[in-house]
């Protein structure tokens, strides 16, 4: 399939090929934004947001916008006081679903409209996405079509030949710069087809890789880490010949897992919408430059970009520690992750370091709480190994192994006070750090219930609950004589509960039958709990099961509401 | 355990936050810093601090002295009730 350049994607010359998976063709594409570029100059719109999830949707509006000369505002990311900022700074919205009901749909109906001719200004920033500033929040990164095409040109360079005529699946949103590169520009300026819709879920792409030849997954290590062994792995491997990864860091053991179930090991992507992509790495620890970019180290040790990417003569100074390194450089982390204690200035990214690159940990985030006096906590992904000395010793021998590693590695000050040891380290959809989520964790105490996400009522006085059964959980804590199992008094305990909170069981319990206990429930494993009552409220049927292996089941019994009154 | 060492246990586990360590498990003798309790020198600020406000003692300048007193539990429970009978 022949490149096209962005800018010229709407000249009628080129030979028609597929854009979506779903059968929408370059000249749809062509049509469409010939339609909505004349509905466009018609009302006089010279600035225009886009909200869509829709990435053909999306394709339609910057085509549309840019053949009638506007600049378009990528507005879906944005919290909604940004968007409401926006809305004094732009002509109109573009869209569909419910986020702006104001938004006119890209594809119309629109009235038929003759094709455009002209070749698109490569030169004038027309596109707008957005960066977090220095107080959080969002700072406009225009974006000429220049440097779009260069940046996505630099990627054909490196990976267009291991992609071939894969299609491109997605779950990462394209309405952010990483997004819109990997999941929509590169693929229409290449021929390869796209999904237009965003894959939340890894059951979703997984099917959907399974009716492929090929396949490039644009993804992020928030969904990666979430990709368990319950999922039909096999339907996939083979099929996907590009797994890219960025927004954060990708926890090696997860790396390794994906290879181990693909075949293809991640393509980490180290970026910001203000440089675009910068460098790529695969096996090695190491980050290579993409073709075009070139970084030094700047007076505070941190990466100097100057960037094909950039408009000519730009050049970033990022937050991100390096060391050069043969052909490339090694991330040391943020610089601007820094909590000052008593006046001490910390790196978090430090601690955070010391504490992942133990052997028990897969995961770590640390920052201040607010004990007294104010001092780190952490929040600790522990691995199966880390489990296993949990179950084997015990909480505290593995929070004291803990500190000890850090104490070894940076000031007293700085080892962790609080220790969470969670499923998960929480974090945003594109795998960044959820400060308030973290701090949120490092501030309760020690949980007795499991973080339920997600409930589900399927029918009237049914519920099914997904359980993240935490380590922290009260119940594992202390010294087990054999490995600790959620005991079967507490799952009982549990599923009355959410009984009471879900069903308005309110009878007094009497008793059970039928119980069975098959598998056990260990710290850190994720169960799906089925609760299911009789109309009379006498009997609430039971069940937990762990992927498709089935927990426990069982009746349990309660006496006449009317009973319970006296 | 004394009674005082079992409070200032509590109480010391409480100011800090050391919600790993409990109570029942500390040894008296157990070394503050550089020891099972792994405390620092905020910490030891913050101890002072509760002597203070618990006790009403106030912590002399003699740094030889001090480093004596906050040895352990136990030290630390002799100086508070030499001070409390002084």
């Amino acid at each position: 399939m022949s490149w096209i350049p962005l800018a010229r994607l709407l000249e009628p010359g080129w030979d028609n090929r597929p854009v979506t998976l779903d059968g929408l063709d370059l000249r749809a594409l062509q049509d469409a934004a010939a339609r909505l570029a004349a509905e466009l100059r018609r009302r006089g719109w010279t600035r225009v947001a886009v909200v869509t999830d829709d990435a053909w949707r999306l394709a339609v509006a910057l085509w549309g916008g840019w053949s009638a000369g506007a600049v378009v505002y990528l507005a879906g990311t944005l919290g909604s006081d940004s968007a409401a900022r926006l809305a004094d700074q732009v002509d109109g919205w573009l869209g569909e679903g419910t986020a702006r009901p104001d938004a006119l749909d890209p594809i119309g109906p629109w009235p038929e409209a003759p094709a455009a001719n002209e070749p698109l200004d490569t030169a004038r920033p027309c596109l707008i996405v957005w960066t977090s500033g220095s107080t959080g929040a969002p700072v406009a990164v225009p974006k000429s079509l220049a440097q779009l095409e260069t940046e996505v040109a630099a990627q054909e360079v490196v990976f267009g030949a291991r992609l071939g005529q894969a299609a491109v699946l997605g779950t990462v949103s394209a309405q952010h710069l990483y997004g819109l590169l990997f999941r929509l520009l590169w693929p229409l300026a290449a021929g390869r087809p796209l999904d237009r819709a965003q894959c939340s879920f890894p059951e979703d792409l997984i099917a959907k890789t399974g009716r492929l030849d090929g396949a490039l997954w644009v993804t992020s290590p928030a969904i990666l880490r979430r990709m368990g062994d319950g999922l039909a792995w096999s339907n996939a491997m083979g099929r996907v010949v590009m797994v890219s990864s960025s927004g954060g860091p990708l926890p090696a053991d997860t790396a390794t897992r994906i290879h181990a179930r693909l075949g293809v090991r991640p393509t980490e992507i180290f970026g910001s919408s203000e440089t675009g992509g910068v460098a790529w790495r695969d096996v090695d620890a190491w980050w290579r430059p993409l073709p075009g970019v070139d970084v030094t180290v700047n007076a505070d040790g941190c990466a100097r970009v100057r960037s094909d990417f950039l408009p000519p003569g730009e050049v970033v100074d990022t937050a991100d520690a390096i060391t050069l390194v043969d052909g490339g450089f090694l991330l040391q982390g943020r610089q601007d992750r820094i909590a000052k204690i008593e006046e001490k200035r910390v790196s978090l990214v430090a601690v955070e370091a010391a504490l992942t690159e133990h052997a028990w940990v897969s995961d770590a985030a640390v920052q201040l709480v607010p004990v007294a006096p104010s001092r780190l906590g952490a929040v600790v992904v522990l691995n199966d190994q880390g489990l296993r000395a949990f179950l084997e010793q015990g909480r505290k021998a593995v929070t004291d192994v803990l500190r000890a590693t850090v104490r070894a590695r940076v000031e007293t000050i700085a080892v962790p006070r609080r220790f969470r040891l969670r499923a998960e380290v929480p974090r945003n959809s594109q795998g960044k750090l959820d400060g308030p989520a973290i701090a949120a964790v490092l501030a309760a105490p020690l949980p007795v219930m499991p973080t339920v996400t997600q409930t589900t009522s399927s029918a009237d006085g049914q519920v099914t609950l997904r359980l993240v059964v935490e380590p922290d959980l009260a119940c594992f804590q202390g010294h087990f004589p054999t490995l600790p199992i959620l005991p079967g008094v507490v799952q009982i305990d549990w599923a009355v509960r959410y009984a009471r909170e879900h069903l308005g069981l309110n009878g007094r319990f009497s008793g059970m039958e039928n119980i069975k206990f098959a598998q056990m429930i260990r710290p850190g494993d994720t169960v799906e709990l089925t609760l299911e009552r009789d109309p009379d409220g006498r009997r609430l049927g039971f069940r937990y099961a762990c992927g498709v292996a089935e927990v426990s089941r069982g009746r349990l019994l309660f006496l006449d509401p009317a009973d319970a009154v006296t | 355990m004394s009674d005082l060492e079992a409070e200032l246990t509590r109480l010391i586990i409480e100011t800090l936050g050391l919600e790993d360590l409990r109570a029942s498990d500390m040894d008296p003798a157990a070394l503050l810093f550089d020891g099972d309790w792994g405390l620092d020198s905020v910490d030891a600020l913050e101890i002072g601090l509760l002597l203070q406000n618990r006790y009403r003692i106030q912590i002399g300048d003699d740094k030889a002295q001090n480093r004596a007193h906050f040895e352990s539990v136990r030290t630390l429970a002799a100086f508070v009730a030499a001070q409390r009978t002084a």
